[in-house]
């Protein structure tokens, strides 16, 4: 999952390098508020701890082996801010020293596998774990942090590459930086990571979680603040779903416009006639001028999700007056 | 004074005396696994260990190098041509002899890097991929009931996808192969990183080594204690618990160094040693890098 240099466009590298500045900053305000002047020894062991985990392979059945990408691990043993901290560490330390991800995607390398893994992971365990007791809870709250947070920071990963030509191409058409679109590099990298790395990561997180739970529970993280928040978790990951509509194809059943509508009954009723497309939205078809027609969807799908958050919001204020 | 009974199979002259290696515990994957991964990250240290100390690079200030390093991988990243990225690749290669970097060292962390190129651009070559087959070929090759078809645009794509990659990935293997890590994080520091971050990315490297030195040891206490390392659920349960007392070895070893750094006087505030100035071969060098930068943005 580690994107090499060379595969993803400078638009992409900067954007995603500057999306995680915030969360770097944040992050570190977080780690720096919670662990004072502990928090030097303690990111870099951490960090340490997540670049050895990544290194080493899990046994599977059949004599086979998996690795472990130890972003959901992290955020539950040490909370996703810190999370994200010291799997940025761990990444900028593979990428410069070891020449394991690219130097130019260290952005796009943090914001998949510190950013999207770190929070995925942590609230889905936090969400599925909270007010139930037992070790088959804890087994399988684990063990879903690590298989969804690995798929969702897989899907990133094929979304960037995906967009590559649509993004970056040479004055004849052919692809400047990864070359297949997004209909190849979902299912490519999805498939292995839902049948094979996802289970792996899974596993692997509610074994390392349930040791530690029975024999030093101190040790996983518990949050100070307030309860989480499990519908944002949800929010979230659906939004961050949205670009499987792209390898749809067609008009979702029974969302014709009129025209799709005459060819397909061979006439219009008189209503649709009279009103149909007299209002064309502010995005006409998820397009946003000036960009392509898969960045366009998913920059309309955050907007749109974006609205109604803030919609709900503003109504949640006047009802609480 | 008594007489010493010595065991049977000891007096017996048949046969070859019995050694503690006719008993040695067969290696489990774990074990082969472990001893692959310390000697991976050992090795990869260990050019720069040994790294030369005169040439090119080494006599520029480490500052910019790294930022040099980092202006080449991005015209790497802004070419758009493969002429131009072979000839960033050359450029990089004349750098490296003239830093007395070995060649084969080079190849040796190149490679990884090309073969993932390789695998990634082979699917282009087969009438898998609709989106690709924009240039009409009809002529092909049948391999294992799959059409190839080779065409300038097919692979004038796979082979764009390669040069790039060679050519981002070579200077900073260059980097790496003719710096030591005290010089790197020095390097570092100079960039507009913050320097608790250079500080906890210099302490997570030693640190590395501590935890592996810490999986070592057990995995040889395992060995020393397995007779049959192959069932599945030992292997599994030992890794997970394995990964708890790195853990629980991480957080006390934190707290330890924590409590060692506040007893030497340590705030939180990190100081550093102001660098010397630049010299005038690192202007110059800076100069040259920022000139095949903005040349590659227009390539």
């Amino acid at each position: 999952m580690h994107i090499p240099d060379g595969y993803l466009s400078p638009k992409t590298c900067g954007v995603l390098f500057a999306a995680m500045v915030p969360v770097w900053y944040l992050a570190l305000r977080r780690v720096e508020r919670t662990l004072d002047v502990e928090r030097l020894p303690f990111l870099a062991f951490s960090a340490a701890f997540v670049f050895v985990m990544m290194m080493f392979n899990f046994p599977l059945p059949g004599g086979t082996t998996g690795h472990v990408a130890g972003g959901a691990l992290a955020a539950i043993v040490l909370g996703p801010w810190a999370g994200v901290v010291a799997m940025s560490i761990a990444l900028f330390l593979q990428a410069v020293l070891f020449g394991d991800g690219g130097v130019t995607a260290f952005g796009a390398n943090s914001f998949n596998m510190a950013f999207v893994m770190s929070f995925t992971g942590y609230y889905v365990y936090r969400t599925l774990h909270r007010g139930r007791d037992g070790t088959r809870w804890l087994w399988a709250a684990s063990f879903a942090a690590g298989y969804v947070s690995v798929n969702l920071a897989a899907l990133a990963a094929a979304i960037e590459l995906g967009l590559q030509p649509s993004i970056a191409q040479s004055t004849t058409g052919a692809p400047l930086y990864a070359p297949y679109p997004l209909s190849v590099t979902v299912p490519a990298v999805l498939v292995p990571h839902l049948l094979f790395f996802g289970p792996v990561e899974g596993v692997a997180t509610a074994l390392v979680v349930s040791f530690l739970a029975r024999t030093n529970a101190d040790l996983l993280y518990r949050p100070a603040e307030a309860a989480p928040r499990p519908m944002w978790a949800v929010v979230v990951v659906m939004a961050l779903l949205t670009p499987l509509g792209l390898l749809a194809s067609g008009t979702a059943w029974g969302e014709w416009s009129v025209d799709e509508l005459q060819l397909i009954t061979g006439f219009i009723p008189e209503g649709m006639a009279r009103l149909g497309g007299w209002w064309d939205g502010l995005m006409p078809g998820y397009t946003v001028s000036g960009m392509g027609p898969s960045l366009s969807y998913i920059v309309s799908a955050f907007i749109g999700s974006a609205a109604v958050v803030a919609g709900i919001y503003l109504v949640g204020k006047v009802w609480h007056r | 004074m008594a007489q010493v009974r010595l065991p049977e199979w000891l007096n017996g002259t048949k046969g070859p005396a019995r050694t503690t290696g006719l008993m040695r515990p067969r290696r489990g994957f774990l074990e082969k696994n472990i001893e692959g991964v310390s000697f991976l990250v050992r090795e990869m240290v260990a050019p720069r260990v040994r790294s030369p100390h005169k040439g090119l690079l080494q006599s520029i200030d480490q500052r910019a190098r790294v930022g040099g390093t980092l202006l080449l991988v991005l015209s790497g990243a802004f070419i758009e041509e493969v002429g131009p990225l072979a000839g960033l690749l050359v450029l990089t290669l004349v750098l490296a002899l003239l830093s007395s970097v070995s060649f084969s060292a080079l190849f040796k962390r190149v490679l990884p890097a090309l073969i993932l190129a390789a695998v990634v651009a082979v699917p282009l070559f087969f009438d898998l991929i609709g989106g690709q087959a924009s240039d009409g070929g009809t002529a092909g090759v049948e391999v294992l009931g799959y059409r190839v078809v080779f065409t300038v645009e097919r692979l004038g794509t796979a082979g764009l996808l390669m040069t790039r990659v060679a050519a981002m990935v070579t200077p900073v293997a260059v980097l790496l192969l003719s710096t030591r890590e005290s010089d790197l994080f020095k390097g570092l520091q100079g960039l507009p990183v913050p320097s608790f971050f250079v500080t906890a990315l210099f302490m997570t490297f030693r640190y590395v080594f501590v935890l592996l030195k810490v999986v070592e040891d057990t995995s040889l206490s395992r060995r020393a204690r397995t007779i049959d390392p192959s069932r599945l659920g030992d292997a599994q349960r030992w890794f997970a618990s394995r990964a708890g007392l790195l853990v629980e070895r991480s957080l006390r070893s934190s707290r330890e160094v924590a409590m060692a750094m506040s007893s030497r006087g340590f705030t939180g505030r990190i100081r550093t040693l102001k660098p010397n100035g630049l010299k005038a071969r690192d202007y110059l060098w800076i100069g040259f890098v920022s000139f095949v930068f903005f040349i590659s943005i227009g390539l």
